[in-house]
């Protein structure tokens, strides 16, 4: 029995090692079946109460490493078997199916409009939308399965680990390694092939890149919604503020008057002209209503900078 | 030289120009527009660039797919949320 359960689990080994090198494809082999004797056999051996009740009982050293390491294959095997019928089912069906679904709703709703052949250039523009709408859905959905890859990569990484951890144990004794260390790795290796184990491991490494990536989002500004334009007048002199900081316009002293005047330490203030016009420029940048653009007018007029 | 973004939600095409030009006329150069969505609000995510102290560009004028000044190139192609309704349109610079 134990021989045929060694050739058992070999071969559903490989099976389930053929079936992970093709996570992500929409075809690949099928599992290698179990047949029924043999799941028996299996689901005997991998009963944890029936395998430490033998191996407490045992004395002689070979054979409670036989028992140890008849319940960590059993085990494995049938957890392996598991594991890639669920990944076949999450990673064959739901990408076709968003799309096709998402496609078709969007493309309904804008075909309509192309049906009068008058109205050309408004049914080009609706064409443009449509292709771009479905591109949009093609990344969105592209980028959902990614990430459904991800976590089948994710999960395929944490039980290898898991699984080199066992298997070098196993070359322990039976003191060093116990039945019940191994069916405490066992129980690892089953959590690392579902998605809460790999929501763990992507959570631990997300927020070790957290502070960085915030760091660099922080760095990319962004200037919320401003409900009014500037109107015509207050853009002009926008356009005037920012002609009057062409580099052979101003003086320096001219230039740090309009800063002391806009509330710049004298601690930071710039020490050349460029420097200068550059935090001028960034404040003319930011003038995005019309008392702001005029305060800063006044700062310039009052600093001596000719307006141009 | 860097970038911003800047969130734009207009009604018409030439208020969304006009919004452009304000930021323009800081010495950036709008350089590219994304469509997006916070919760149920569609919004334009407009990038732009920032130039040297002292910096204009020509206007940037933005018209419908086709629509544009007759024989000028378009700088930019893409599509805006004006209202409810998503628009293909190009922008156009004169004089560069």
């Amino acid at each position: 029995m134990q021989l045929s359960f060694k050739v058992v689990a070999c071969a559903l080994c490989c099976g389930v090692l053929a079936g992970c090198s093709h996570l992500g494809k929409a075809s690949g082999p099928d599992p290698v079946p179990i047949s029924e004797p043999d799941r028996r056999v299996l689901e005997e051996d991998a009963q944890a109460g029936a395998a430490s009740r033998k191996f407490q009982a045992e004395a002689d050293e070979g054979r409670r490493r036989q028992i140890r390491d008849q319940y960590v294959f059993s085990r494995l095997a049938l957890i392996d078997q598991a594991f890639i019928l669920y990944v076949r089912s999450l990673s064959g069906n739901r990408r076709h199916l968003d799309s096709a679904t998402e496609a078709a709703q969007m493309t309904a709703s804008v075909a309509a409009t192309l049906v009068d052949s008058v109205q050309a250039k408004t049914n080009l523009a609706a064409f443009i939308a449509l292709v771009t709408g479905a591109k949009a859905n093609v990344d969105k959905n592209y980028f959902e399965s990614k990430g459904t890859d991800a976590i089948l990569s994710t999960m395929a990484a944490r039980r290898k680990e898991v699984l080199a951890r066992i298997l070098q144990a196993l070359g322990s004794d039976s003191r060093a390694y116990p039945l019940l260390a191994a069916k405490l790795d066992a129980d690892q290796y089953y959590e690392a092939g579902t998605m809460e184990g790999a929501f763990l491991v992507i959570q631990e490494e997300a927020s070790k890149r957290n502070n960085a990536a915030q760091a660099r989002i922080d760095g990319q500004q962004l200037v919320r919604n401003i409900q009014a334009n500037l109107g015509s007048t207050a853009q002009a002199d926008k356009r005037q503020l920012t002609r009057s900081l062409q580099p052979d316009s101003v003086s320096l002293a001219a230039a740090t008057k309009a800063l002391e005047e806009l509330g710049v330490a004298r601690s930071e203030m710039p020490r050349t002209l460029e420097a200068a016009l550059d935090v001028l420029q960034e404040a003319v940048r930011n003038a995005r209503t019309p008392d702001q653009v005029a305060q800063l007018k006044k700062a310039f007029v009052d600093a001596g900078i000719p307006l141009r | 030289m860097s970038t911003f973004l800047v969130e734009i939600i207009r009604d018409s095409l030439a208020d969304f120009q006009e919004r452009v030009a304000d930021e323009e006329a800081g010495a950036c150069e709008f350089s590219d527009n994304q469509v997006a969505s916070e919760g149920n609000r569609p919004a334009n995510l407009a990038t732009f660039r920032r130039l040297g102290a002292g910096t204009l560009l020509a206007p940037a004028r933005f018209a419908g797919i086709g629509a544009g000044p007759p024989g000028e190139v378009p700088r930019w192609t893409g599509v805006v949320v004006i209202g409810a309704e998503v628009l293909a349109v190009s922008m156009y610079r004169s004089g560069q």
